[in-house]
């Protein structure tokens, strides 16, 4: 089944403040991801890879071609969405594994992870059973759970950000770099975690440094490089 | 939030426009606010953000344009057309109105259990036990202590004041909150500790709000939606995340750089 077509989507930044300097990204791209499948972005560095997924999970405006994204039996372009729509696309659809866990003041650690997965209808006691199978893989130590990870280190709060993200269930799932910052053992860890997600029917798209991961998860490779020559 | 497009909307504004005299207050704005959901306006001092708030809750007259609040009966009202005693109910039960300077919008002659029981009885309540035992329910809410419920809000903080200001408002459970420049004038620690509570309050009461700022993180912390104005007009609108991360005006863009990363 199909879940994502990106159609003929190119993108360009205008730097209004520096006299309207227009820096090309990439152009053209088209892309269909089906159920299962986990395609990684690849390409060096400033290509457009994390441009790409912040477009498709609408935090980036896409001004040419379109996203489709199916959500619940609807298809709905993300590059013309209203607001409302795309949070709720992003409530019960689409997924986003930042490389950063963005944490608010006094908002303890089980809250957060649980979050997400309650807003999808799932029951306080459900959320709370994956939450805490899912830190315990991580090997979140319990004692952190009730505290807010604003002082933690960055691979504590990465594995937080993975909890959360895989506590709930989602249908496109974007991974950005998710096993970065991260020790072998939990590494080996999060790649279980996704293949089990994929397993379940999601479909992924992702940015891999990490050979291993991209070796054992990827179905496919999408070469940003060839579109980025395009838009320059 | 349970905001969805296909509802009809809880406030609906067209072609909104005021100036005094000369100067340009705000200028054809046009927006839906649905129930559950958190819209930020964000600009520069004068851009007419708050003019546009006062215009909505129906305080300014309008030069031109329409705006209209859907009643709990379904029943769609104009609110300008409004009698001035309907609108005064409204603003006491349905609608809060959230000052920046708390003093503004406490009574601060009376109690903070007084604060706060005023609109219990403006909706009716007249059991005394009952709006005492509200009053600290509420007060507990916005994390004061119970023994302060008969202390004159003058012997309170800045930040205690302001957290009493949110307790008074929601205390009737509105459906819609105007709040303008709620963290203006707290010191950071402050402002984080009542940032969490507004944002804990919003989603449980599923309270759709309107607040002005011209803080960009506040503004991303409790907000679904974001307008950006300036000189009395809206120049972007959309999803807060990506006008904040990828805005297109030139004066977005400028608002946006313009922020020191702490």
């Amino acid at each position: 089944m199909t879940v994502l077509k990106i159609n003929n989507v190119s993108k360009d930044f205008t730097l209004h403040a520096q006299d309207g300097t227009r820096l090309a990204v990439f152009d053209q791209l088209s892309l269909t991801l089906h159920a299962s499948e986990c395609v990684a972005l690849s390409g060096p560095s400033g290509i457009g890879k994390s441009t790409l997924m912040r477009m498709i999970y609408g935090n980036f405006h896409c001004a040419h071609g379109e996203i489709l994204i199916r959500h619940q039996d609807d298809w709905v372009d993300i590059a013309t969405a209203h607001a409302h729509r795309i949070l709720d696309i992003r409530r019960h659809t689409l997924g986003y594994v930042s490389q950063f866990l963005r944490v608010l003041p006094r908002v303890a650690t089980m809250e957060i992870v649980t979050e997400p997965a309650r807003a999808q209808g799932v029951t306080d006691v459900e959320a709370e059973k994956r939450a805490r199978d899912l830190l315990n893989r991580l090997r979140v130590p319990e004692r952190l759970w009730s505290l807010s990870p604003m002082t933690f280190s960055g691979g504590e709060q990465q594995r937080i950000n993975l909890a959360r993200c895989f506590a709930a269930r989602y249908d496109v799932m974007l991974l950005d770099e998710p096993t970065a910052s991260l020790d072998a053992e939990n590494r080996a860890t999060v790649i279980e975690i996704i293949a089990e997600a994929r397993a379940r029917g999601s479909a992924m798209i992702g940015i891999f440094h990490d050979q291993a991961a991209r070796d054992a998860l990827c179905t496919r490779e999408i070469n940003m490089s060839t579109y980025a020559e395009r838009a320059a | 939030m349970n905001a969805n497009h296909q509802e009809t909307p809880l406030l609906k504004a067209v072609g909104v426009s005021k100036s005094f005299g000369d100067v340009l207050g705000c200028q054809n704005v046009d927006l839906d606010l649905f129930p559950g959901e958190v819209l930020g306006i964000v600009g520069e001092s004068g851009s007419g953000k708050s003019t546009l708030l006062r215009c909505l809750s129906g305080e300014h007259a309008l030069q031109n344009g329409h705006v209209s609040y859907a009643l709990r009966t379904g029943e769609i009202a104009d609110v300008h057309a409004m009698a001035a005693a309907a609108r005064r109910m409204l603003m006491r039960t349905d609608w809060a109105f959230v000052h920046q300077n708390p003093r503004d919008g406490l009574r601060m002659g009376v109690s903070a259990g007084g604060n706060v029981g005023e609109r219990l009885m403006a909706i009716g309540d007249r059991h005394y036990g009952n709006i005492r035992s509200t009053a600290i329910d509420w007060l507990e809410k916005v994390e004061m202590s119970a023994s302060r419920i008969d202390h004159m809000p003058e012997t309170f903080s800045g930040g205690m004041q302001q957290r009493l200001q949110i307790a008074r408002n929601l205390v009737t459970r509105p459906r819609l909150a105007f709040m303008d420049e709620p963290t203006g004038g707290l010191d950071v620690s402050v402002q984080a500790r009542l940032l969490d509570l507004l944002r804990g309050l919003v989603a449980d009461l599923d309270l759709a709000c309107i607040i002005v700022t011209h803080d960009l993180a506040v503004a991303r912390h409790l907000s679904h939606r974001l307008m950006v104005m300036r000189a009395g007009k809206v120049v972007e609108a959309g999803l807060t995340d990506q006008i904040l991360d990828d805005p297109q005006h030139p004066y977005s863009q400028l608002l946006v750089s313009s922020i020191l990363r702490a």
